[in-house]
């Protein structure tokens, strides 16, 4: 009968988790591992220079949000200076300001992108007009009035890409090919003839495309394509192709990537200027986020379930998520406990005592937390020995222990600052309830029933906390937590499956190996 | 079925499991209600003065700090004695003494411990150090029990006690544990002392253990530990079997001490005995327990419950035990 009902529970549960499991995969998309296909950036600019003492103004642009890209999460670090953002035609800036600026400063800006995808957006913008002083009606009447070498290059060029096109698209093609052939009569014209700015293919093409009546700008930028700490900047255009500016390359108009070429500036707009500064130096560092799909997934939730949304830690607040990150971990962290205890046998401190200690160790790394444990339960306990010297009540002298392990805490943390290691030891009140726990228990342990049997303990804990430690910290099983909670119900299914266990432990094999042998003769 | 080799081994030798103890015994057959009754030293003491069995004379119970005088009042009028924690786990925190000297009192090795370092550990067993559970506990004081002369040169430094495994009343399985120097005197098998196999119908020792290892003879006095007749047998079936039907836990380990004046003599019970028994036994208790398991009813009658324990344990069927008109469980 329990076994019946418990069977029951167990399939409704890994029934409901599997369901809800694969409809996330399956039907929105939610990424299984993470890191994948990512289309959403963390770009960070950071700008020195030095002050001369004169008051400074430094105006940075900033990508915005109405190209391939939607800015969110924007911030600034500019101690001492004062920062605004400002819309101008120009496109967004981000104004520094200080009265004066002696010797060197670094601003930093950074922001998160979350790439969109344009076929589905909603917006209906405005062509924009083409640029250009040649365009097609004025060039005709232009040449009939007055026929210039350059118009009539021009005309040329332009009438050639349209009779070996049959659609705008390969018009543009055809006309970015004509106009990077420097060898051609009819384009050395137009580099002669032309306006002064045009330099090189890609300015070219720009002014043929504008004087086709295409829309197209000049755009430096950053393609996003891998995470680096020196992003160059690069230069492309754009042209209005259907209702959408694309991104192309400047000399074949070969279209990018949109989800990768961040627009910065247009039409050869410096990235920075100002006055008040020398020794100028702007780099860029670009990072993949591991969120991407999942936000991708979040926005395709948001149409056809929401309810998935509503459920979904994503929604929580950054800094609950992160506490949620730690705490989902927990119940495999028990799975583990259950299977080290009731199928292995593995003795231990307490119940979730290498849970606990594997949380400790997430904060300072493995072999440092081993180190450190090591180390500190040992400390701890020749004082909780000399307390028991003392004759202490049995609080008080737990109270006693907890202080001296802070003390020591603080003591290899300052060491550690002086000499210079770096040991990544983030102390938090976590590791120090549970060292003193563990002090406390191993010493009663000693006591009463012996070093070996402490020790044996004291190792059985530490191995049980290192696969748990594994578990705690793996980037993929922290992802598939907080994205699909819901498989949480298999842990529980399998932590109830194995409270009905009723088969030997791996240590009862060795403990009645005599009796085993005994069945077997 | 799990057909690996080990395990057909074991399920073979009918080897309990602690998973198995747990879930298929003391879950079934233990209320938790009930273990008040065993983990409470002097509850346990009370129910065993109503069932008619004999229990170490209560000298005192210290349940606060303010309390210390008692332990003094004691040891004038008594001067050898035991203090335990009442609600304390594998025999943690006891101290035995024999004596009292002007400084403090005497332990059985001719330590004297002072009266400071007494009233510390007493302080330390109020706080709970040794108890089940947590938070406070109280102190007993106790009668010493004299062992047996017979197990002069059986035990080292301390007293040896049966343990009696006694399901739905009927005792299943015994073990005689006798203290060594390195066990420190205590009977517990986990610390170093010997746990010695016992036939459960004639009461006579058929092998012996220390750490899992067999042995046998006594390390400290190289006298044989197997083929010896444990004293009073078929009185501490009859305690065992008493004791364990009034109590109410189906599942319950006794523990006795035979004395050298009372007799057979109540020391604890233990709802949660341990499965270490059947290694001293050469024995699996799963064999022993699923007959009596099958039982529809068992009989108030300690005689014929103990009637039974003999049959199970020559391995006899038990078919002849059940009422007519009952229905064996399946």
């Amino acid at each position: 009968m329990k076994q019946t009902q418990l069977l029951i529970i167990v399939g409704a549960l890994i029934a409901a988790a599997l369901g809800i499991f694969s409809y996330k995969v399956t039907r929105l998309g939610f990424p299984v591992v993470p890191n994948l296909d990512s289309d959403t950036w963390t770009i960070e600019a950071k700008i020195s220079f030095r002050g001369r003492g004169d008051p400074v103004t430094l105006r940075l642009a900033l990508p915005n949000s109405e190209g391939p890209f939607t800015v969110v999460d924007e911030s600034f670090v500019a101690s001492g200076f004062g920062v605004e953002t400002d819309n101008s035609e120009a496109g967004r800036q981000a104004i520094f300001e200080r009265r004066a600026q002696d010797g060197s400063a670094v601003l930093f800006y950074s922001a998160k992108l979350i790439s969109v995808d344009q076929r589905y957006s909603s917006q209906n913008r405005p062509t924009p007009d083409a640029v250009s002083d040649f365009r097609r009606s004025e060039r005709r009447r232009a040449i009939q009035e007055n026929a210039t070498p350059l118009l009539v290059a021009l005309d040329s060029v332009l009438t050639e890409a349209l009779e070996k096109s049959a659609g705008e698209r390969s018009f543009i093609a055809q006309l970015a090919r004509l106009s990077s052939d420097e060898g051609d009569d009819r384009i050395s014209t137009i580099i002669e003839g032309g306006p002064p700015e045009i330099s090189n293919a890609s300015d070219r093409l720009v002014f043929l495309l504008n004087a086709a009546g295409t829309p197209a700008r000049h755009v430096q930028g950053i393609i996003l394509d891998t995470d680096t700490r020196q992003a160059p900047l690069q230069t492309w255009i754009e042209y209005w192709l259907g209702d959408r500016w694309v991104s192309a390359s400047g000399t074949t108009a070969e279209p990018l990537d949109d989800a990768r070429a961040l627009p910065i500036v247009y039409d050869r707009q410096p990235i920075v200027s100002g006055d008040g500064f020398t020794r100028l130096g702007v780099s860029w560092s670009v990072a993949r986020n591991f969120e991407s799909q999942l936000s991708r997934a979040l926005e395709r939730g948001q149409e056809y379930a929401p309810w998935v949304n509503a459920t979904s830690l994503l929604s929580l607040p950054i800094d609950l998520q992160l506490v949620f990150r730690v705490l989902l971990l927990i119940p495999l962290g028990a799975l583990i406990i259950v299977i080290l205890k009731q199928v292995i046998g593995m003795p231990a401190f307490g119940t979730f005592m290498p849970v606990l200690i594997a949380l400790a160790f997430r904060e300072t790394q493995l072999i440092t937390g081993i180190m450190l444990f090591v180390g500190i339960v040992a400390v701890g306990l020749l004082l909780r020995a000399y307390f028991n010297q003392l004759q202490l009540l049995l609080v008080p002298r737990l109270a006693a222990v907890l202080i001296i392990v802070t003390f020591v805490m603080m003591f290899i943390a300052l060491a550690g600052e002086a000499m210079g290691i770096q040991t990544g030891l983030s102390i938090s009140l976590f590791p120090l309830v549970i060292i003193t726990m563990t002090i406390e228990r191993m010493s009663l342990t000693w006591e009463e029933d012996g070093a070996s049997e402490a020790l044996k303990k004291a190792a059985g804990s530490l191995a049980g906390a290192i696969p748990a430690y594994y578990i705690l910290t793996s980037e993929y099983i922290e992802h598939i937590a907080i994205v699909f909670p819901e498989l949480l119900l298999i842990v529980l299914a399998g932590v109830l499956l194995l409270g009905r266990y009723t088969g030997y432990k791996v240590t009862e094999y060795f403990r009645f190996k005599v009796l085993a042998n005994e069945g077997r003769n | 079925m799990l057909r690996l080799g080990p395990v057909s081994r074991l399920a073979k030798a009918g080897v309990l499991g602690i998973n198995s103890r747990n879930l298929d015994f003391i879950i079934s057959y233990n209320p938790r209600r009930l273990y008040p009754l065993v983990d409470d030293k002097v509850i346990t003491k009370k129910l065993a003065i109503e069932a008619g069995v004999t229990v170490p004379e209560l000298y005192g119970v210290i349940r606060y700090g303010g309390e210390m005088h008692i332990i003094e009042e004691v040891a004038q009028k008594h001067r050898s004695f035991v203090v335990k924690p009442s609600n304390g786990s594998g025999g943690g925190g006891i101290m035995v003494f024999n004596g009292v000297a002007k400084t403090g009192l005497r332990r059985m090795n001719g330590q004297i411990v002072p009266w400071p370092d007494v009233r510390y550990h007493l302080n330390n067993m109020l706080s709970g150090m040794f108890s089940m559970g947590d938070g406070s506990d109280q102190v007993m004081i106790e009668e010493r029990l004299v062992p047996h002369s017979a197990f002069s040169k059986l035990a080292f430094g301390g007293v040896p006690d049966v343990r009696v495994i006694v399901f739905r009343g009927i005792p299943v399985m015994a073990m005689l544990r006798l203290p060594t120097a390195e066990s420190d005197g205590k009977a517990n098998l986990h610390q170093g002392g010997i746990g010695a196999g016992i036939d459960l119908v004639t009461g006579i020792t058929t092998r012996g253990v220390q750490h899992n290892d067999s042995v046998d003879v006594h390390p400290d006095f190289e006298t044989p530990v197997r083929d010896f007749q444990v004293p009073s047998w078929s009185e501490i079936l009859e305690l065992a079997s008493r004791l364990g039907k009034h109590v109410g836990l189906g599942y319950v380990g006794v523990d006795i001490v035979i004395c050298e004046n009372k007799g057979p003599t109540l020391l604890e019970l233990n709802a949660r005995p341990g499965i270490a028994i059947q290694t001293a036994n050469l024995k699996g208790l799963r064999p022993l327990l699923l007959p009596i398991h099958k039982l529809p009813s068992v009989p108030d009658d300690v005689h014929e419950r103990i009637e039974i324990a003999h049959a199970n344990w020559r391995g006899e069927p038990l078919d002849r035990f059940i009422a007519p008109g009952d229905e064996p469980v399946r």
